[in-house]
């Protein structure tokens, strides 16, 4: 067998986590990390890694569920991008004091505004200043090989901190290289299993980290982690030499030098821009210029003394920064080099090179176009501009047929073929009208609906959904404009049942008037169909596929009608794509109860999705029919809680019939239909009981 | 707007500029109506995710090739069966 496979980033670093025998693994989908946890979850599901994996129901918890496992004393790992990162930030604060050696991987990409699901590196650069080590790749290999190395200096009695192992979104997470697997017996003797010094364990110890320490200590233990992270520095060298010789691979510690020796310039690059300035280099030195390259490794530990010594040695530097810090014109790799150099006798010119935002490629061409620069720089002794900003034309993506319509809604979207949610979203929009702001947290409409759309379509975040609807409302309240435009939510199942429930039920507590409407896809879609918390039990997703062991998801969805019932809001009603006058109906009677300022109204629409349900494009109306006609969908009204059934086959169809129907459930056993059958039936019996009730009791 | 307004570094959409998205070469199957058939009932329309189906002035539906995907949602839900998907001629 040979010892190497061509995989994509996101699998090396899988393999990675694998290969160090992870233990616990919290997990939530973004783009482009996401192929990072679908890999574990494959691993796990199957047996080829034995460990807890948490599907957490957003970034925040994520973090709080990794922290939380590596002070027991577990190895943990998990993953992440951009918005994800930012949300768990409150948390990444807490790691390094409580002294979690934790591995994340962060996938680079764009933190908005302006969104973009292409790298730079304006997620990570707010995160460096927290004592977390951050490393940066530049092949797939690096990905693999400095999982198992990360592991091993975060988990040095010496450092015990976290690290990120931070791979370009795109050019690394998804593209395949040739990547050498080390042997599972070598890695087990390099990377012995994890010792946590004081688990917080009650059971084999009385000493835990502490949160709290008085404000006199502040300094004296900020100073100490400076020093501890200056011992760092160390570590990772020595980590690096004894992985090489062990592995036969290894990268220089907190930096790599490419062609420096006898060179009078040097560019700086992080991450998978540095191969395509190899070759820059490589031209330039074929034309005698003497320049060299330094790849920056590590921005934390900061190589301070490395830029020192090169400052020595040459007469110019361009750093090369793919992200901007706002306010002080440049970026925040040129910013350390300087400020790591103020206090040396040698004053030479750096310039800053911002490019590559947005994702945009950083091609050989504008390197060695850079390179030049920096050439003639050293050779005159002064740079021409502090900042240079490489700019490209940009290009229109679609084409738009602009013409008149009735409607609040354009024909034509950029969602998949039969897209259920196209099919809801228009009659959605059609019944409020033009004057209706919609509050849309990232989802598949996010990409496919707000170029369409006569009334404004606000990206929210993920997890604020309805608080940026109560905002609407509220400022529309205060300039006396309540009774003439809608405040409504357009939301997935994720940004509704899971991450987006918290802002959701306080929105429902306070009474907001808004118009709710969650299109229940019943997984991740815009992410590739991992497990939420309104995946129907036994559902095959990317994150809880059949393996060996996993046979989809092993849980029951939460029950959101109750729960929106629970908060006593006003309207609660599930509704189907397959009923269009019913839906049409609901959405009116949603649109009158929240114009009267009577609180919240929650519709609930299921949306069957042939790319994530695995059925043929033409079938998404014949499913969602089938949902309700087997009671997998009940369509249930509670109108002032006033239970109401709004559709009742004589008989309920048996169930397989709507399960057959998706390849997401073709790996259930007999026994497993039966379950959901009975199930099925006791939910459909229940809303009977409640309707024959009348009235919830505490409405 | 005036000049005036305009917000230096501002990215804005602008709805009034807005149309539908031309989605055509998408398509990989075509539906095509048999009007023989057709009684008007209209759930075509309302089921087309796209909006590309429209009621002609004898109610009938008439489809805009411009914006169809050739999901066959239609023609799957076509009661009379009036609908027929049949392969995109190559171009």
């Amino acid at each position: 067998m040979p010892d190497f496979d061509v995989m994509p980033g996101n699998k090396a670093i899988a393999t990675g986590v694998k290969l160090a025998r992870v233990e616990v693994i919290p997990a939530y989908p973004i783009t482009p990390q996401t192929t990072i946890i679908e890999y574990l979850a494959d691993f796990v599901a199957n047996g080829e890694l034995d460990a807890e994996y948490i599907h957490s129901e957003g970034e925040h918890s994520c973090m709080a569920m990794a922290v939380g496992a590596s002070m027991v004393g577990a190895r943990t790992f998990t993953a992440t991008s951009s918005h994800g990162l930012a949300y768990m930030h409150e948390v990444l604060v807490q790691a390094p004091s409580y002294r979690t050696p934790i591995v994340m991987a962060v996938a680079n990409r764009t933190l908005g505004w302006y969104w973009s699901l292409g790298p730079d590196y304006s997620d990570i650069m707010p995160e460096l200043n927290l004592g977390w080590l951050v490393n940066f790749a530049e092949t797939n290999q690096e990905c693999l090989d400095m999982v198992l190395q990360l592991f091993k200096v975060s988990e040095d009695r010496r450092v015990l901190l976290p690290s990120i192992m931070s791979l370009d979104g795109f050019y690394l997470s998804y593209s395949q290289e040739k990547v050498y697997l080390p042997d599972q017996a070598d890695v087990d003797g390099w990377l012995p299993h994890y010792r946590v010094p004081y688990p917080v364990d009650p059971t084999v110890n009385k000493k835990w980290p502490s949160a709290f320490l008085p404000p006199a200590l502040h300094t004296t233990y900020r100073r100490l982690l400076e020093e501890v992270l200056e011992v760092t520095k160390r570590i990772i060298d020595e980590t690096d030499r004894s992985y090489g010789e062990t592995f036969g691979r290894s990268y220089g510690g907190l930096v790599e030098e490419y062609r420096c020796d006898d060179a009078s310039s040097v560019l700086v690059t992080m991450g998978s821009m540095t191969t395509a300035a190899r070759r820059a280099v490589d031209r330039l030195r074929g034309e005698g210029k003497k320049i060299g390259l330094v790849k920056l490794r590590f921005m934390r530990p900061f190589p301070k003394d490395e830029f020192r010594k090169l400052a020595e040695q040459v007469d110019a530097i361009g750093v090369v920064d793919r992200m901007l810090l706002h306010g002080t014109g440049n970026g925040m790799a040129v910013a350390d080099v300087k400020a790591s150099l103020y206090n040396t006798d040698r004053r030479i010119p750096i310039v800053d090179f911002v490019t590559g935002l947005g994702g945009e490629d950083v091609p050989i061409d504008d390197i060695y176009a850079m390179g030049k620069k920096i050439v003639g720089a050293a050779e005159k002794g002064r740079a021409e501009k502090e900042v240079e900003y490489i700019e490209h034309q940009g290009q229109t993506r679609n084409e738009a047929i602009h013409e008149e319509t009735t409607s609040t809604i354009y024909p034509g979207s950029e969602g998949c073929a039969g897209c259920g949610s196209s099919i809801i979203v228009r009659h959605f929009l059609d019944v409020l009208g033009p004057d209706t702001i919609i509050a849309n947290p990232p989802s598949c409409s996010v990409i496919n609906y707000p170029g369409v759309s006569k009334a404004p379509f606000v990206l929210t975040n993920f997890a604020a959904g309805a608080a940026y609807a109560t905002g609407f409302y509220r400022a529309l309240k205060a300039k006396k404009k309540a009774d003439r435009v809608y405040v409504a939510g357009y939301a997935g199942d994720g940004g509704t049942v899971d991450i987006g429930l918290q802002s959701l039920s306080a929105a429902a507590e306070r009474g907001e008037p808004i118009i709710w409407l969650c299109y229940d896809n019943e997984a991740y879609m815009n992410t590739g169909i991992q497990r939420s918390g309104s995946t129907p039990m036994f559902s095959a997703t990317t994150s809880t596929p059949v393996g060996t062991i996993w046979k989809g998801k092993p849980t029951q969805r939460k029950n959101m009608v109750m729960i929106m019932a629970a908060h006593g809001v006003p309207y609660i009603a599930t509704a189907s794509l397959a009923y269009i006058p019913d839906l049409r109906h609901k959405i009116k009677r949603a649109a009158e109860i929240t114009r009267a300022g009577e609180g919240l109204a929650f519709l609930h629409v299921q949306q069957p999705c042939a790319t994530g349900w695995y059925f043929p494009e033409a079938k998404t109306v014949e499913v969602a029919r089938l949902a309700v006609q087997t009671g997998a969908w009940p369509m249930i009204e509670i109108d002032h809680g006033v239970v109401k059934v709004n559709v009742k086959p004589r008989e309920l169809k048996p169930i397989g019939e709507y399960l057959g129907a998706q390849r997401r459930f073709s790996h259930l056993t007999h026994e497993q239909i039966n379950m959901i059958q009975e199930n099925t039936r006791r939910s459909w019996v229940n809303w009977l009981e409640l309707e024959r009730n009348n009235k919830l009791p505490w409405y | 707007m005036t000049e005036e307004d305009e917000v230096k570094g501002l990215y804005l959409l602008d709805s009034s500029k807005f149309g539908g998205k031309y989605v055509a070469n998408w398509r990989v199957l075509r539906p095509s109506i048999d009007y023989d058939r057709c009684t008007a009932c209209q759930l075509c329309i309302g089921y087309c995710p796209e909006a590309a189906i429209s009621a002609h002035q004898d109610r009938k539906p008439e489809i805009d090739y411009r914006y169809c995907k050739g999901c066959g949602i239609c023609a799957n839900e076509c009661p009379q069966k009036a609908i027929e998907m049949k392969q995109e001629a190559k171009k």
